[in-house]
């Protein structure tokens, strides 16, 4: 099950890498959070701390929504300046 | 056993949401994959959890098609495969691949088996015991950095003049 989260974690990695959009990269980073709380739970329950995994893994979930508010709001202000949201005119905003 | 078809069911959702081209789908196979996981949550004992990944995927979910339909990336992009593409689209496929094997490694070392029997049936009443005596500083910081973020990202996200042009 440790390997099944690995694996979602990579595609979410995966994804991030590949994808051209700001929405792509918001989806890779939900999948690589994702992976990463399965992971606390998981390995919470092999070493006998149950809830502690599962509290990383609600402070990650929400967390999540913190980076996820900051991509939206990032993504509203590109969309202003340029009409589209490419991760190649990220750096419009550094003007 | 059926936390093995769930996780089964999430995976072929996190790969259709990482390899499909149209966002819409990618959306929609990330709250499969949302709803999925919660499902292996709920399976493996952690209700508590379970409950709040459905809600957090169904409301992420319809925050991204929202933003998808305002972006105008409702419509699948015309992508050109380019030489640079397919070897971006690799080297992620290896990175990716080497983080899984790495945490599946790792994952040996842990000391025992995973513990799915329960003495009291349920974790919940112990974990808001935790939540609330335990962790009510991190909690707090948590609320307040969601609060900061909110205000943060409606100073950054808003308009001025000449966004237009």
């Amino acid at each position: 099950m440790m390997l099944v989260s690995g694996l979602i974690g990579g595609l979410g990695l995966v994804c991030m890498i590949s994808r051209k959009s700001v929405l792509g990269l918001l989806v890779g980073l939900q999948l690589l959070m994702i992976g990463s709380t399965m992971i606390f739970v998981i390995a919470g329950l092999h070493s006998g701390l149950r809830i502690q995994g599962q509290i990383f893994g609600l402070f990650i979930t929400l967390g999540g929504i913190a980076q996820l508010v900051v991509g939206y709001s990032l993504a509203i202000r590109l969309f202003f300046l340029k009409r589209r949201i490419s991760l190649d005119d990220l750096q419009a905003l550094k003007q | 056993m059926i936390s093995w078809v769930f996780a089964g069911i999430t995976l072929a959702a996190v790969f259709m949401a990482t390899f499909v081209a149209h966002i819409r789908v990618a959306i929609l196979a990330l709250w499969v994959a949302g709803l999925g996981i919660g499902a292996v949550y709920l399976t493996l004992g952690a209700e508590f959890l379970a409950i709040v990944q459905w809600i957090v995927s169904t409301l992420v979910t319809i925050s991204f098609l929202f933003f998808a339909v305002m972006f105008g990336e409702y419509d699948p992009p015309e992508v050109k495969k380019t030489g640079k593409t397919l070897f971006v689209q690799m080297i992620s496929m290896v990175l990716g691949c080497v983080f899984a094997i790495l945490l599946g490694l790792m994952s040996r070392s842990l000391p025992s088996g995973p513990q799915t029997e329960f003495a009291d049936g349920s974790d919940l009443k112990i974990l808001g015991r935790i939540l609330s005596q335990e962790n009510l500083l991190s909690l707090e910081v948590l609320a307040l950095t969601l609060f900061l973020v909110l205000v943060g990202g409606g100073v950054v996200a808003r308009s001025e003049e000449g966004d237009s042009s």
